[in-house]
């Protein structure tokens, strides 16, 4: 991840360099150019710190590797390689050089020890030239993969981005992204507020106790369970647009619409905090059946849709004999009527 | 009541979940009941049509993770997922899957 990347901006090619010279470094050096044992401590290490010289860790790399290898790794893209040519350009130099010997002599011993120690030279300039023939040979198919081939890009890894700074005593209660990814939905001690991811920029939408959230399809509302002390919980509609908040229906929590807009799926039925029943409705709370039930000893969390709408899948829990047990399970929606 | 029901995990401290576009069900799953900072996230691939298993995997993540609400990106209608949100309380974090 590169430090652009880490701050959540907008990225091009750069990026991948700055990836690439992270290859490089380690290919060079058997280490991570940026370690940390938490993500918080890798993100500061990628944002703020310089690397290890990678000299200093392997004393046989010619110093234009490691200016190679640093100018990949420029924290600022405007002054990193500003592309794949350009780095391949470098590492080619570097290959011819060593090739023809001049970057091999300056990194040699005094004659003298060399002299004793042919072996041992010979080893170092072959190592130089594999390691440079070899990254230019990834350079190239790097190059290729992200400049020539146009198709979609494959995912693999996951990484994170903070998009909250919440203190420890206000932690984050609930949220939301907006359909479109550039809102981001929370709730905390101070009641729903709204973000824009890109900026931070922050209002607040509501004063409510909000323990769940989604957003409407459309992206202009937002659906809040909240509840006040001694009453089951209530589905909420907020707009983004501002007004006051309108309650959509008692007793209803955990809400979430279907993939097509056109139907809330809920949790109902209270006793305490534990909801005994799943239900739908049309999106402006009319039509509302109760599609599974669970007896007195169970009840219902987590409630999702399928991808298609067809089916919800939804967390059963029960306790018995002090254990608790958890069932992710799934059903059409056709139950009920 | 209840239409055509399927099991598709049992775990003692299961948490929110998710459904995504490419048909995995992302869950949180907690190694205690009261230890909410314990927690990571496990997937299994469930057919939308049928309900039911049609891969299992665990534990996308590698650190402590759990999702909340609805923890679902915004490109979960596309066919490859980039992001999903999680949190590491008090916290919210979006993840991205990148290239690497």
């Amino acid at each position: 991840m590169s430090p652009e990347q880490a701050r959540g901006e907008e990225l091009d090619a750069r990026t991948d360099l700055f990836s690439f010279g992270v290859v490089l470094y380690e290919m060079a050096t058997g280490r991570p150019a940026f370690s940390g044992s938490t993500s918080a401590l890798i993100f500061d290490s990628i944002l703020h710190k310089a690397p290890t010289s990678p000299v200093r860790l392997n004393p046989d790399l010619p110093p234009e590797l490691e200016r190679i290898i640093d100018k990949a790794l420029e924290k600022d893209r405007d002054v990193r390689c500003q592309s794949a040519a350009e780095l391949r350009a470098d590492l080619k130099r570097l290959k011819r050089d060593t090739d023809s010997g001049r970057v091999a002599a300056a990194v040699l011993r005094p004659r003298a020890l060399e002299q004793a120690a042919p072996s041992a030279s010979s080893r170092r300039k072959q190592w130089i030239l594999g390691i440079a023939g070899a990254l230019v040979t990834i350079l190239a198919a790097t190059t290729i993969g992200l400049f020539v081939s146009r198709g979609p890009r494959r995912t693999k890894e996951m990484v994170q981005q903070r998009l909250t700074a919440n203190p420890s005593d206000d932690p984050v209660l609930a949220q939301a992204l907006s359909p479109d990814g550039k809102y981001l939905a929370f709730a905390d001690q101070s009641g729903l507020r709204l973000r824009l991811v890109k900026t931070a920029e922050t209002q607040r939408l509501a004063q409510l106790e909000v323990s769940a959230l989604a957003w409407f399809s459309d992206g202009t509302k937002i659906l809040a369970t909240a509840a006040e002390p001694g009453h089951p919980p209530a589905l909420w509609t907020v707009s983004v647009l501002g007004g006051a908040p309108r309650e959509l229906r008692r007793d209803a929590a955990h809400a979430s619409v279907s993939p097509d807009g056109s139907l809330v799926s809920f949790l109902s039925d209270f006793t305490e905090d534990a909801a005994h029943s799943i239900w739908l409705m049309s999106v402006n709370g009319e039509d509302a059946r109760k599609i599974l039930a669970a007896p007195q000893t169970e009840w219902f969390t987590a409630l999702t849709w399928s991808p298609n709408g067809r089916r919800i899948a939804y967390v059963r829990n029960s306790v018995a004999g002090g254990k608790y047990t958890g069932t992710l399970e799934t059903s059409d929606t056709n139950g009920g009527g | 009541m209840g239409g055509d029901r399927t099991i598709i995990v049992s775990e003692p401290n299961l948490g929110d979940l998710v459904w995504l576009a490419d048909g995995r069900i992302v869950y949180s799953l907690s190694e205690s009941w009261l230890n909410y900072s314990d927690t990571n996230l496990g997937q299994v691939a469930v057919d939308p049509k049928t309900g039911t298993v049609s891969s299992t995997d665990y534990v996308p993540t590698s650190r402590r993770n759990r999702l909340q609400g609805q923890g679902k990106g915004p490109n979960d209608t596309r066919p490859i997922i980039d992001d999903l949100l999680v949190t590491g309380l008090p916290q919210i974090e979006r993840g991205l899957k990148e290239e690497r």
